[in-house]
């Protein structure tokens, strides 16, 4: 494997890279913001300190390729292009053996594998609070993340379509990054990850009842190869 | 064109015969083709079978073998765990690789794949097991073989998918192996043969690439597909020997139809049923020799004798037809029908000249029928002539072969008919039986008569005849006269009456007529 410097993506002026460190602390989950019609204007991007490392919340896909473009430049290895669909097979392969009977789903979109960690098992309804039996799921998917190194992991947040918009795009975004400090903690780099919250705009189902919502309560991964330039 | 009848039922035999011989054709084509398909059918079936197990099996093993050497606990690429894949496809010879992996990295392995390690860009399937399996296609292709591909855990298998087959099964056989719907093995390599999807189930004949195709499902642990195709012609070659029996069978029905048919005409085709037929459809016919007063020459009546032509025209003798009724049980028939033309023909004449006479000839079953006797009472009584102008003619050799003769004869003669006995000499009926006889008429057979030109003997046997005749008050009429000579030597004798071409011959009903005028016209000018 090459470690490849990549400097092709110009960085994008114009669309504002705002970048939230959190500072991890051991026992302060991050409670979200009371119910809906709570106009409260918390500014969602903030930088903390989070044990000396940065997780990187983006607000649009050319965010998350200047990441993309950061980690390759960083410590990310690469794929030969004529690995890449062997890569995402046996990848995906491996991750649905090892998360077989767990809710999690592992489906290869293209060239990307996506891992979908169902609402209904993981969050309440306007909460970013991670069900705790996720946490050795995690370690699970972080243990294969790290053996099927050459990748950038996008996490997205989702919430269902009840309540205030700016509310349920901070609630993505808050579920995203409680997913996001678990990778972390369990062996994932901060570079390799990139936190995006779509708020109720990219729903599994239209179907709008308890169960379809329960459905886009959800985080998903994004698993992108990195592919030799 | 007005087909005869004869022709009728020969053409009638003749399309019972053909359809026989089409049925039975037909029936053991459909039988032939139906053992074949059956037979087929359960040929390829079990082909199917056997195949489908194989390669469930082969796929199985694979999953568990790739489990085991998952499970292995020598160190990665060391020659231990090297024997250990080395041992793994030695024993297996549709594996044709194995290797160990790191992720997407092929660290080591055995078999051929050495320098480029196989990397299909797109799984056919990736199980929730973590099996991974990439179904033949060019992506898996090394040396121009197309691998089945199955990777779990670090270690992958490549797998050559028609070793997986039987090549022995197979032999000329066609056949495409699917799995899960994709296609696993053709054999031979290439052969384009139909997807599942588009067959139905079972044996399907493509006669218009005449080609036989079957598709059989099995669905154990995966769904498996296997379609089959061979030429028409290699099916028929394949069952030859059942068409060969089948066909001997065949011929064999086809031989006993014939007979059956030919029986069936011989039976209705034969002269006695058109002589019925005939009797049935008036085709019977009379003709008429005049008897004559010997001493007047005057015309006293005729003897009706019965002619048949049949339909192609040739005529047949009553010397073959009359035995033959007789035989056949039809005399009765026979001799109403010539009533019945005589009636028709003569009916004016006879009301007209109560003195004329017909002889009609009887046999000896008319005596002793009582339909006849009915028959004839209520034909004289329709036509309105009278019994007296009928008069029957027994010939003496049905008299001494019926039983009751003289009850019968008595019983005519009470309806009012004369009798009498036709070629007299000719039996062995003694006087004696002659006297307890009503009789009125006895007619002297023309063999004696024929034999008055020679003189001697016979004329002496026909003078006791004459004689006898005589003692018993017989009308005498004698037959076959052919000569002046012998007229005159009868008429010396006393003989009344007599018939034969000397006078006339048999003639026509209108005929008949104008000759009896004339004679009876000549006679009165004398």
């Amino acid at each position: 494997m090459q470690l490849r410097i990549s400097n092709r993506r110009p960085t994008l002026s114009g669309s504002a890279l705002l970048v939230l460190t959190i500072l991890l602390t051991a026992c302060s989950p991050l409670l979200p913001p009371p119910e809906t019609g709570d106009p409260r204007p918390t500014p969602v991007r903030e930088v903390r300190p989070l044990n000396g490392h940065e997780l990187v919340i983006a607000r649009t896909e050319d965010e998350i390729e200047r990441q993309r473009g950061q980690w390759l430049q960083g410590a990310g290895t690469t794929l030969a292009p004529d690995s890449v669909g062997y890569f995402m097979d046996v990848q995906t392969a491996r991750l649905r053996q090892e998360l077989a009977g767990t809710g999690v789903a592992v489906e290869r979109k293209g060239n990307t594998t996506t891992i979908t960690f169902p609402g209904n098992t993981s969050f309440e309804t306007n909460s970013a609070h991670l069900d705790p039996a996720m946490e050795p799921v995690l370690g699970t998917i972080v243990r294969v993340l790290n053996e099927y190194r050459q990748s950038l992991i996008v996490v997205t947040g989702h919430t269902d379509s009840l309540g205030d918009r700016g509310h349920n795009q901070r609630l993505s975004e808050e579920r995203a990054l409680a997913v996001g400090q678990q990778l972390l903690a369990a062996g994932i780099p901060p570079g390799r990850m990139v936190l995006i919250g779509y708020g109720p705009d990219r729903p599994v189902t239209e179907v709008d009842a308890p169960a379809g919502r329960a459905l886009n309560r959800r985080v998903e991964l994004i698993v992108h190869p990195l592919v030799e330039p | 064109m007005m087909l005869s009848r004869r022709d009728k039922a020969l053409l009638t035999v003749l399309a019972a015969a053909l359809v026989g011989i089409l049925l039975v054709l037909a029936l053991l084509g459909w039988y032939l083709w139906r053992e074949s398909v059956v037979a087929e059918e359960v040929r390829l079936g079990k082909l199917a079978s056997r195949l489908g197990e194989q390669t469930e099996q082969a796929i199985v093993d694979a999953r568990d073998l790739l489990d085991h050497l998952n499970q292995l606990e020598t160190a990665p690429c060391s020659p231990e765990h090297l024997g250990a894949l080395q041992e793994a496809a030695m024993t297996r010879p549709h594996v044709r690789a194995i290797g160990y992996w790191r992720a997407a990295e092929r660290r080591c392995g055995v078999g051929f794949i050495q320098g480029q390690p196989l990397k299909p860009p797109q799984a056919s399937r990736i199980y929730d097991t973590g099996v991974i399996a990439w179904w033949p296609g060019p992506a898996t292709a090394v040396g121009g073989v197309e691998l089945f591909l199955i990777r779990f855990g670090e270690h992958d298998l490549a797998i050559d998918p028609l070793l997986v087959m039987n090549p022995g099964l197979l032999a000329e056989q066609k056949v495409e192996l699917w799995v899960e719907g994709m296609s696993l093995a053709v054999h031979p390599p290439g052969a384009g043969l139909t997807p599942p999807a588009e067959l139905a189930p079972g044996l399907t004949v493509d006669r218009a690439n005449n080609r036989i195709m079957a598709r059989f499902s099995l669905g154990t642990l995966f769904p498996i597909d296997i379609v089959a195709m061979q030429p028409l012609g290699l099916f028929w070659q394949r069952y030859f020997p059942t068409l060969i029996g089948a066909g001997l069978l065949g011929v064999l029905l086809v031989v006993l139809w014939l007979f059956a048919v030919l029986r069936y005409s011989r039976h209705h085709l034969s002269l006695p049923a058109e002589l019925r037929d005939a009797i049935g459809g008036g085709q019977l016919s009379a003709v008429y020799q005049p008897i004559v007063d010997l001493a007047s020459g005057c015309c006293v009546g005729a003897e009706a004798l019965a002619r048949w032509r049949r339909d192609n025209g040739d005529a047949i003798g009553p010397d073959v037809f009359v035995p033959m009724a007789e035989e056949s049980g039809q005399a009765t028939d026979l001799t109403l029908a010539v009533l019945r033309v005589v009636l028709a023909e003569l009916g004016d004449l006879l009301r007209k000249d109560p003195g004329l006479v017909i002889n009609l000839n009887l046999s000896g079953s008319d005596l002793a029928s009582p339909r006849f006797s009915q028959a004839l009472a209520e034909m004289l009584q329709a036509a309105k002539v009278a019994p007296a102008s009928i008069k029957l003619e027994i010939t003496e050799c049905s008299l001494l072969n019926t039983s009751h003769v003289s009850e019968h004869i008595s019983a005519l003669r009470a309806l009012g008919h004369r009798i009498a006995i036709d070629d007299f000499g000719t039996g062995y009926s003694s006087l004696a039986y002659l006297e307890n006889l009503e009789l009125d008429t006895l007619k002297i057979d023309k063999t004696f008569v024929d034999g008055i030109e020679s003189h001697a003997v016979t004329s002496s046997v026909i003078g006791h005849i004459i004689e006898m005749a005589s003692s018993l008050r017989l009308d005498i009429v004698a037959e076959g006269i052919e000569s002046p000579h012998q007229a005159r030597w009868l008429r010396e004798q006393r003989v009344t009456f007599g018939q034969g071409y000397h006078f006339s011959q048999p003639l026509a009903a209108e005929q008949f007529c104008s000759w009896c005028d004339e004679q009876t016209g000549a006679a009165a000018k004398t």
